[in-house]
């Protein structure tokens, strides 16, 4: 089943500007890793915003589940989970309270929320801090806080906007380890990142940006080992 | 030290207080300020010199001098210990200042001197009204215009670490805090009415005899005796050459005190040691999404010191401001004029009052930060998002209104029926005022640079709602004296309709305004610096 649709995603930030991205087209199916790659101004956190709602699009189609963005937007955004580049949250909450904040908003009801806070709280590790508030909290426990918040309703589509950045190897490893063991569940899971070794090991495809365009779309897994080469001459092909 | 250095930084730190103020918010202030400075002025003549009738002028002098000097110090060494704190101890940009090749010492001196500039304004427009009052000699002035604000430093300086102490306790306790400003608040309220009781004889034009009885006069004599060092200033100003030697001396000596005390502050802050974080239990329950986003509303207000002292504090003590002024102004309406105006006083305090604790609902949309735009990508109604934040806001409102609305009531100074009236005006006029301001911030959403900055309500804008309050229960009080005065009647049944049309119909256009195409409008937003 395809989670995400994504067809000819065109954005520009002036009403008579040049076009930020233009005409982006990816699936992204269940079960699947897929990766935005491109330098920076490539356009991947634009199209990421895109998606998640949080800037309007000019032309295109997106589809969550199914769901239109324009048409169903309350359904389509109920499908996904996502963390932003600059790991926003309600710093006046305590980490608790910020995901309990997010459980209300996306249904999720008061057992299975407890279960999944201890759950998420297994593989990120917070520890006491998570009775803190946010606004005391460093660069990578937002970022961790952000990950849990976007998983706690265990949504079908997981959106990561560069989620390797600021984190500690061990906890990249689990982010990891969680991003595939979560496709295996059958959700699918899209990220940014320019970290080309991530990309390829973790990615069934990659979606290659270059100045707001595609480039193009690679199938890494059939390449097998031959995956992280493969991504790397192409990357820097087009760069 | 290098004094260019000392210079930019000095500009930067000058520059900081007046950053992201647009010209007319800067014209604004400026306006107000010199409204209150003129209030002043006029006040402390006027009293000074039936103070000074009552006999031993001499005396007189001294002590009304040495009581408004040790005023103004106290105040200037609570700004520049809170100042300090602020910018020596809490401020964000040491993180950068620690790894730049800035000596201590000069970066301390550029903060000192930008919180004495300050203090030089202030004190120099204090002194020139207790000059022009008592007629000291302007020499006499300047030099204490010189000293007050170093004095000052090194007072600060010293209680600047007792004011570090109370922050780091208060830290993470918010009621307790939301308490504490509050009833500072309250107090400084609570001495305002009296000054409010004393312009009120001024203008029936007693001469407060009943106020200053051998006693109190006996009070006032002792406390200008001890308070030092302000008396000693006050002797400085009457030409004593020996207070000279102690206040210039103290002055001197102030300087390298706080430039002592700050550099302990300063290392503390260069350490960069935070206390632990104090945990606070949160409810694992699940509530419905409207109530969700209810209580972030609460919270993100509730648990920033800033927002919580400018929303619930000044709700909290609204109906007290009514209260006071609705005592003070209807009799002396009635005995200046001869005109009953209760009713029209008691709407025009009210829509004053309201319009001014709303001031914060101005940035209903900007404090939210990126978050709103976060907000944007989960599953929420438009409607449910702003419905919350009005809601939040007329919530506060309301039991700030029915506080002061039972006040009146119960003080004997409104009906039933008018005070529910009343109650009722102040909630319409609420409404439009919270649904306009909240559509303007989404249309012109200024968010902080920093996931944890704050927004000021500096947007002039925000005041518009108390130029209408102005305007309508002024224009009301005005219109009831005029035709009183002239035609012989004007029932209070008129104004009502008069304050209710007009309040009625402000509340309908902003509510169209806000939620008129409110959801294409949400969804096409990517404003706010995103």
């Amino acid at each position: 089943m395809t989670v995400l649709k994504v067809e000819n995603l065109s954005k520009r930030y002036h009403k008579r500007g040049e076009f930020a991205v233009k005409d982006i087209s990816f699936t992204c199916e269940e079960g699947e890793i897929v990766g935005l790659v491109g330098h920076n101004g490539a356009g991947k956190s634009t199209t990421v915003k895109c998606l998640e709602g949080m800037l309007p699009y000019d032309g295109g189609r997106v589809e969550i589940c199914g769901f239109d963005m324009r048409k169903k937007p309350l359904a389509a955004k109920a499908n996904f989970g996502f963390v932003t580049d600059d790991h926003a949250a309600f710093v006046r909450m305590t980490g608790r309270g910020y995901l309990s904040f997010l459980g209300d908003i996306y249904g999720v009801p008061t057992k299975e929320r407890k279960g999944r806070m201890e759950e998420l709280e297994k593989v990120f590790c917070l520890g006491k801090a998570i009775d803190s508030l946010i606004f005391s909290y460093s660069h990578g426990m937002r970022q961790k806080i952000c990950m849990m918040g976007s998983l706690l309703h265990r949504p079908k589509l997981w959106v990561l906007d560069e989620p390797m950045t600021g984190l500690d190897p061990v906890t990249v490893r689990s982010v990891k380890q969680y991003m595939q063991a979560y496709a295996k569940e059958g959700h699918a899971v899209l990220f940014s990142s320019h970290d080309l070794p991530a990309v390829a090991a973790l990615c069934d495809r990659a979606v290659l940006l270059k100045g707001g365009r595609q480039v193009d779309v690679l199938p890494l897994k059939e390449y097998g080992t031959e995956r992280g080469k493969l991504l790397e001459e192409r990357y820097f092909h087009e760069n | 030290m290098k004094i260019r250095l000392f210079f930019a930084l000095l500009g930067k730190e000058i520059g900081e207080r007046f950053r992201g103020e647009g010209v007319w918010t800067l014209l604004l202030r400026a306006v107000l300020f010199g409204g209150l400075a003129a209030a002043f002025v006029w006040f402390y003549l006027k009293f000074a010199a039936v103070y000074l009738n009552l006999g031993e002028r001499e005396e007189r002098t001294f002590e009304l001098s040495a009581l408004t000097l040790a005023l103004l110090l106290l105040l200037m060494s609570l700004g520049a210990a809170t100042s300090l704190v602020r910018s020596v101890r809490l401020s964000g940009d040491l993180r950068l200042y620690a790894a730049l090749p800035i000596p201590r010492g000069t970066l301390l001196a550029a903060k000192l001197a930008s919180i004495a500039l300050g203090q030089l304004f202030l004190s120099l427009f204090v002194l020139c009204v207790i000059g022009t009052a008592f007629r000291f000699r302007w020499e006499w002035i300047a030099l204490a215009a010189v000293c007050l604000p170093l004095l000052s430093l090194g007072i600060g300086a010293i209680l600047s670490y007792p004011v570090y102490a109370a922050i780091r306790f208060f830290r993470g306790k918010f009621f307790l805090s939301f308490l504490a400003g509050t009833a500072v608040f309250a107090v400084g309220l609570f001495l305002y009415s009296y000054l409010l009781s004393g312009v009120k004889e001024l203008l029936l034009g007693g001469d407060l005899k009943y106020f200053f009885g051998e006693k109190v006069l006996r009070g006032i004599a002792l406390a200008a005796r001890f308070a030092y060092p302000a008396n000693l200033a006050a002797r400085l100003l009457s030409g004593e050459t020996r207070a000279l030697l102690f206040v210039g001396g103290g002055a001197i000596a102030a300087l390298p005190l706080s430039l002592l005390l700050a550099r302990g502050l300063l290392r503390g802050a260069y350490s960069f040691k935070a206390p632990p974080e104090p945990r606070i239990p949160a409810s694992e329950k699940a509530s419905p999404k409207f109530f969700a986003l209810l209580k972030k509303e609460f919270i993100s207000v509730f648990r920033t010191p800033a927002y919580v002292f400018s929303y619930f504090s000044v709700a909290v003590v609204m109906p007290l401001m009514v209260y006071f002024c609705m005592s003070v102004g209807g009799s002396l309406l009635l005995r200046l004029l001869g005109v009953d105006c209760t009713f029209e006083l008691a709407v025009f305090l009210t829509l004053l009052y309201s319009s001014l604790t709303n001031v914060f609902c101005a940035t209903n949309v900007s404090r939210e930060g990126k978050m709103f735009c976060v907000l944007k990508g989960m599953p929420v109604r438009a409607g449910q998002v702003f419905a919350a934040k009005v809601l939040f806001c007329m919530l506060v409102v309301a039991l700030s209104l029915l506080a002061s609305s039972a006040a009146l009531f119960f003080a004997g100074y409104l009906t039933l029926s008018a005070s529910l009236f009343i109650f009722f005006l102040g909630l319409t006029f609420s409404f439009a005022q919270v649904c306009f301001a909240t559509r303007y911030d989404f249309s012109h959403a200024r968010f902080p640079s920093e996931a944890e900055g704050e927004v000021g309500e500096g947007s002039g804008f925000s005041l518009l709602f108390t130029g209408v309050a102005l305007l309508v229960g002024g224009g009301l009080l005005a219109l009831k004296l005029f035709r009183t005065l002239g035609f012989g009647a004007f029932p209070a049944s008129y104004s009502a309709l008069l304050a209710g049309g007009v309040c009625l119909v402000a509340a309908l256009l902003s509510a169209l305004y806000l939620f008129l195409h409110l959801k294409r409008r949400y969804e096409a937003f990517a404003g706010g610096n995103v």
